[in-house]
């Protein structure tokens, strides 16, 4: 039996994909149109709310809107969706990520 | 010692009865303007006091009051506001609705804080204001006028232009006394609540006219004011809840909310915007990229958000245009199909002109899309009409139908939902409305629960609490799930009152979008008290128990508290797919009561409630003598 060849590889960490959209790209450097995209590395059981907090605090205007000072919870000034789905549907802050998840920030909208 | 008026405040009030044609002024003792503080709690005493049960919305007897607040006039940014109270048309009960502009400036400046109409004219009239100069004037040359053409021939007919003359008043619409007609003034500011419009146009009222006025206003401590006025501007300049609004009004709100499921598209069928590849057009930049265009701002406004623009192609080319806000841009945009920014904001300002809500517009005109495209309202119903989703045209041809109630736009006059009972059958389900009668605003509450429940349960025509503005300053928390009930009930509840402040200081609530410990400094150095946010909020919230106390007075009550199926209906697809407020109703509706104190049985404001926000003189009324004996 020939002898099994050295198969180790590095293995890739997972990845989510991180929009910022729209008027909050001004909080990334960006115009505050269209929409800026980030490519965050996560080690599994990592929550929402830790891999989103690792990219602001590559931004600190983003940073500063989006977590409240006080309670360092969400802030008021945006909404967060998850592949698709409001947070409070699929996701909590403090819920897994999974590798190829998609995270939009969007500034919180209303009427006039 | 007898008190001083206040800063702030004009200290009278013009009262006009159409019936007699007299006029006169009363005022207000000067220690009671701090309990009624403006337009909301001086309207909301009139309602309460002088329109019985039985003095329904078209009724001479109601009163039409056109308000502002102590800090109109001044340095604050869009201190111009008109906001009006009434017993509306659409759900018969209080209204409560604000526009922006000039005239609240001018009618402090004419001396008054507001102007009471009663009674009926026996000819179409309208009033003009220039200090103590108080005139019925002949209206039959403004008859069938849209309303800019109105306040053109009124600006040159008393020789003022620009803001020396503010005309707020009916278009067509609200001469017909259609249902949902609005007030509109100085170019593309609408009071579009609740019918308010077709209460004018019952009174054969077609506007106000009035001038800038010579009288200034007094201010208890002016540096003080210029401080506050400063610290606010810089808050909305600098604030991420507020500088996108400083920079562009609401226009972000159709790309945005294209991609949160909160667009209303094609009445409710679906989330998706139906022309992807023409959603970048929408972006706040790109939007005003597209016109030439000039600022437009309200009295003392240092905000970039209204403009005037030109249609600079096509067959429109030249034309004048208000750039509209999202609603216009919703209703008159993905709501009834319509992709096309430069169509969307060119038909947003021919409902403006010609005087109707543009929220029940577009639901109103998506209705009849949707039944047309399947049948349930034909060719021949519509006069030979034939309107597909994305046709302006065929919208605008609806508009003059229901402006002036020509053929079946006599039955969509009266707003969809008497419309969708009127054709019955699968049509009916297929209507975006509040049994209450409340039009919603323009967005698809299905991905917003907290404005459907705001639109079944609210006291005022129209929503009372709106977007949570700083909750954290109240000791709540700064975001929350919007999907979760008792979250979303409570929240809606904890925050009710601040609307109602704002609306009664003469101010734009987005010039107020920030602490309201900074709005209340204003008020402070104006007025010379020491308003605090509790104060604030409480003055609100005695507002809207009154006005509850007055709908169910009136009949308007809880078992109109309900959307329309489609209105309650599951999305199909988009980010809130799957999610039901209708499974979740009782929920909403019944944390909303326990939050804002309101009885579950009956819908009143319970004893403790009415006692904390000064109301205990009601309890004989509303619970019986007992109750006032057994808890007093």
């Amino acid at each position: 039996m020939a002898e099994e060849q050295d198969k180790t590889v590095t293995a890739e960490k997972p990845k989510v994909k991180i929009e910022v959209f729209a008027w909050l790209t001004r909080y990334v450097g960006g115009d505050g149109g269209g929409r800026k995209f980030y490519t965050e590395e996560f080690t599994p059981g990592e929550s929402l709310r830790t891999v989103v907090r690792r990219l602001s605090r590559s931004f600190p205007a983003l940073d500063h809107i989006l977590w409240d000072p006080d309670t360092g919870q969400l802030g008021a000034s945006v909404e967060i969706i998850v592949n698709d789905a409001f947070l409070g549907i699929t996701h909590t802050m403090e819920s897994e990520l999974q590798d190829g998840d998609t995270i939009t920030l969007l500034p919180a909208w209303d009427g006039g | 010692m007898t008190e001083q008026l206040p800063g702030g405040y004009a200290g009278r009030i013009l009262r006009i009865d159409l019936s007699t044609e007299r006029i006169w002024t009363e005022s207000i003792a000067p220690e009671d303007y701090r309990h009624y503080l403006g337009a909301v709690g001086i309207g909301t005493r009139i309602l309460w006091e002088e329109v019985p049960a039985e003095v329904s919305w078209d009724h001479p007897e109601n009163r039409l009051i056109l308000g502002s607040g102590p800090l109109a006039g001044t340095p604050v940014w869009g201190t111009g506001s008109l906001t009006v109270v009434t017993r509306g048309a659409m759900t018969n009960g209080a209204t409560v609705t604000n526009a922006q502009g000039f005239f609240g400036a001018n009618l402090k400046y004419c001396g008054y804080d507001a102007i009471v109409l009663q009674g009926q004219a026996k000819r179409w009239v309208y009033v003009y204001i220039n200090d103590d100069l108080v005139e019925l004037r002949d209206a039959s040359h403004l008859l069938g006028k849209d309303t800019w053409d109105m306040q053109d021939t009124l600006s040159e007919e008393h020789g003022r232009t620009g803001h020396q003359l503010s005309v707020y008043g009916v278009g067509p619409a609200g001469e017909s006394v259609v249902r949902w007609a609005i007030i509109e003034g100085d170019y593309g500011h609408v009071a579009s609540k609740n019918g308010c419009g077709a209460v004018m146009g019952k009174k054969k009222v077609k506007c106000v006219a009035i001038a800038r006025g010579t009288r200034g206003v007094k201010v208890h401590d002016p540096a003080g004011l210029f401080q506050a006025a400063d610290m606010i501007s810089h808050e909305l300049k600098t604030d991420s809840m507020s500088s996108n609004l400083y920079r562009y009004g609401t226009l972000g709100g159709v790309y945005g909310g294209s991609f949160t499921g909160t667009l209303p598209t094609k009445n409710y069928t679906t989330n998706i915007f139906p022309d992807a590849e023409r959603l970048d057009e929408w972006q706040p930049v790109n939007l005003r990229a597209q016109f030439p265009h000039r600022g437009h701002q309200c009295n003392g406004c240092g905000m970039q958000h209204c403009h005037i623009n030109v249609i600079p192609s096509g067959e429109r080319k030249g034309q004048l245009i208000d750039e509209s806000e999202y609603e216009g841009l919703s209703g008159c945009g993905a709501q009834i199909g319509i992709v096309d920014p430069l169509d969307a904001q060119w038909l947003n300002t021919q409902v403006d002109k010609a005087g109707v809500d543009v929220n029940e517009f577009g639901w109103v005109i998506g209705w009849v899309m949707e039944c047309y495209e399947k049948g349930y309202i034909t060719k021949e119903q519509l006069g030979g009409l034939e309107p597909r989703w994305g046709d302006a045209e065929a919208a605008n041809t609806l508009l003059q139908m229901i402006s002036n109630r020509e053929g079946f736009g006599n039955v969509l006059a009266e707003g969809v939902r008497i419309a969708a009972e009127y054709v019955g059958g699968p049509a009916y389900d297929c209507a975006v409305f509040t049994h209450k009668g409340v039009s919603p605003r323009g967005h698809d509450h299905r991905s917003r629960w907290a404005e459907m429940l705001e639109g079944a349960v609210q006291s005022a025509g129209t929503i009372e609490t709106g977007p949570l503005v700083k909750p954290e300053e109240h000791g709540l928390p700064a975001s929350h799930n919007g999907f979760d009930p008792q979250e979303v009930g409570y929240m809606t509840g904890a925050m009710l009152g601040r609307r109602h402040f704002e609306d009664s200081l003469g101010t734009c609530m987005f010039t107020t979008r920030t602490f309201l410990t900074s709005v209340c400094r204003a008020l402070n150095a104006v007025t010379g008290w020491d308003y605090s946010k509790e104060e604030a909020m409480d003055f609100g919230r005695r507002c809207s128990h009154l006005m509850r106390l007055f709908n169910l007075r009136s009949g308007v009550g809880m078992d109109l508290e309900k959307p329309s199926e489609r209105y309650w209906s599951t999305p199909v697809d988009g980010p809130a797919a799957g999610q039901s407020a209708k499974e979740n109703w009782d929920t909403l509706v019944g944390t909303y009561y326990d939050t804002v104190g309101w009885d579950r049985e009956t819908g009143n404001p319970t004893p403790e409630t009415l006692r904390k926000y000064g109301l205990e003189h009601l309890i004989p009324e509303v619970w019986g003598p007992e109750e006032a004996i057994i808890r007093g």
